[in-house]
């Protein structure tokens, strides 16, 4: 019996080490990634209103913003084509309208460019 | 076998016992067999012991008849395998800032910053992309995480518009 249980331990071992010759150690550092889409709190179109005072845009209204939006910021800025003015106010949680006053109010130009951008909530 | 005297002992080769002595005088009638020499059990022993070891001899003369019938080389194997982890399972959060562009012109992104680092994602190369339609980059910022706090500022460079950004991207390896 101790012949075959001798006889089994060799054979066991040489499989063993037949198995560690055909291995490699390895290893490998964390990775991480993913890919998410950036959000927009509305597609609808919104109302942008230019209020003027003394020859210069001094604010801008954006109406029409929906409750997605709320608790956002929206930025405004408007362009004369010669200087630009831009303000930023927060957005109430109901959405709605909001006004963003210019602390240097472009003066008013044959046209002007305004450009507003919602960031967040 | 004998002695120096001449004496006959019973015993055969290796001592072991004969089943019958005889007087080295007097010739055998007939020759003797094994198992008359060894007696009948050690005879079967040592039958069993040449067939092994012709046995043997028969499976090792076979094995070593095919390796010189074959010439075989191989190449090198070698195989493993490794769990590749994220540094941390916590959700990040990538928030932007928009900054007027009159070259643009309009909204512009220059600056994600991601919350929610893990101490476990300190001092590691990362890479954000923001991508727009059809998940075509737009931009790619690198750079290598702080090794304190829990957030960090990759900056786009030029600025990216911000009504082209429809995907952010995040890599944090090492």
């Amino acid at each position: 019996m101790w012949r075959r249980m001798a006889g089994l331990v060799v054979v066991t071992l040489a499989g063993a080490v037949v198995g560690l010759a055909s291995s490699v150690a390895i290893s490998s550092n964390s990775i991480g990634a993913a890919t998410i889409a950036v959000p927009r709190c509305t597609n609808a179109g919104l109302t942008v209103l230019q209020n003027l005072a003394a020859g210069t845009v001094a604010s801008v209204t954006v109406a029409g913003i929906p409750a997605a939006c709320g608790g956002g910021t929206l930025q405004a800025t408007v362009n004369n084509g010669v200087t630009s003015a831009s303000g930023s106010a927060a957005v109430p949680g109901g959405g709605g309208s909001v006004t963003v006053t210019f602390g240097v109010p472009p003066a008013v130009t044959g046209s002007e460019q305004t450009d507003a951008v919602l960031v967040g909530p | 076998m004998a002695d120096s005297t001449g004496t006959f002992f019973p015993y055969g080769p290796l001592g072991l016992a004969a089943s019958r002595p005889f007087n080295r005088c007097e010739a055998p009638k007939e020759p003797l067999a094994a198992e008359h020499y060894f007696g009948p059990s050690r005879f079967h022993l040592m039958k069993r012991i040449v067939t092994a070891v012709l046995g043997g001899l028969l499976a090792f003369s076979a094995v070593y008849g095919l390796a010189a019938s074959l010439n075989l080389t191989s190449d090198s194997l070698g195989a493993g395998t490794a769990t590749v982890a994220a540094c941390q399972a916590a959700a990040l959060n990538a928030t932007y800032t928009s900054t007027y562009s009159a070259a643009a012109p309009g909204y512009t992104v220059g600056t994600v910053t991601v919350t929610g680092l893990a101490a476990t994602c300190y001092s590691k190369p990362y890479k954000i992309t923001l991508s727009g339609a059809a998940s075509v980059s737009l931009g790619e910022a690198t750079g290598t995480t702080p090794s304190s706090g829990t957030s960090f500022a990759a900056t786009f460079a030029p600025a990216l518009s911000a009504a082209s950004v429809t995907g952010v991207s995040v890599v944090i390896s090492g």
